[in-house]
């Protein structure tokens, strides 16, 4: 969702609900948490390649190493 | 299978190991997508957040583990083969305009996620025609 308008993330998380609703599996990449937040059960969070979390982003906000992540990258 | 058991996910992948040459960039990824079901990997630049992705795709170089839709082992299956059991990619792009990113949704469509998704207005945005 990076790069777009704050109306054009809605439309498009509006869709990719919509196809949720539908039975359609989706994976998807993504950097923002905001939209992670509202579009998904369970995220998997990455760093250098690895695992290092899984849950849904309340439990993952709560974890040391996704913030450790996040900040020292 | 007791009613206890949860269903077979839709996607899963195990132990994944892949790269863009034979030293892995992403090592024992483990993912499980259910239907109806969104699902983010998530993570700092650089993470090689993608890459598990493109690794299923056969985009990215696939070193180890599995991928299985439905049950069905379907690693190192290619593309047009993953296309035809209803899987579909929408790539990053780096400069998007509203509507090459909703063509964008329309490939997931024509490659047979669905057949139509609504438009903005409220009608319904047919699917283009996927690869014969």
């Amino acid at each position: 969702m990076a790069g777009l308008s704050p109306r054009l993330v809605r439309e498009l998380e509006e869709i990719l609900l919509e196809l949720r609703d539908d039975g359609v599996a989706l994976l998807v990449v993504e950097h923002e948490l905001d939209t992670v937040d509202r579009l998904c059960q369970t995220v998997v969070a990455m760093a250098h390649g690895r695992v290092i979390a899984e849950g849904t982003m309340a439990q993952l906000r709560t974890r040391r190493e996704v913030q450790d992540a996040y900040v020292v990258g | 299978m007791s009613s206890a058991e949860a269903p077979t996910p839709a996607l899963r992948v195990r132990g994944l190991i892949a790269g863009y040459s034979e030293q892995p960039v992403v090592d024992g990824v483990d993912i499980d997508v259910g239907r109806g079901q969104v699902v983010a990997v998530a993570g700092p630049k650089g993470a090689a957040k993608s890459t598990p992705l493109t690794a299923i795709l056969g985009i990215a170089r696939l070193l180890g583990g599995t991928v299985a839709l439905e049950g069905r082992d379907v690693t190192g299956l290619p593309l047009q083969k993953l296309a035809r059991l209803g899987v579909g990619y929408v790539p990053q792009v780096d400069e998007v305009e509203d509507p090459s990113v909703l063509d964008g949704c329309d490939l997931v469509l024509a490659l047979g996620c669905r057949s139509s998704i609504p438009s903005r207005s409220g009608s319904t945005r047919a699917c283009r025609p996927g690869p014969s």
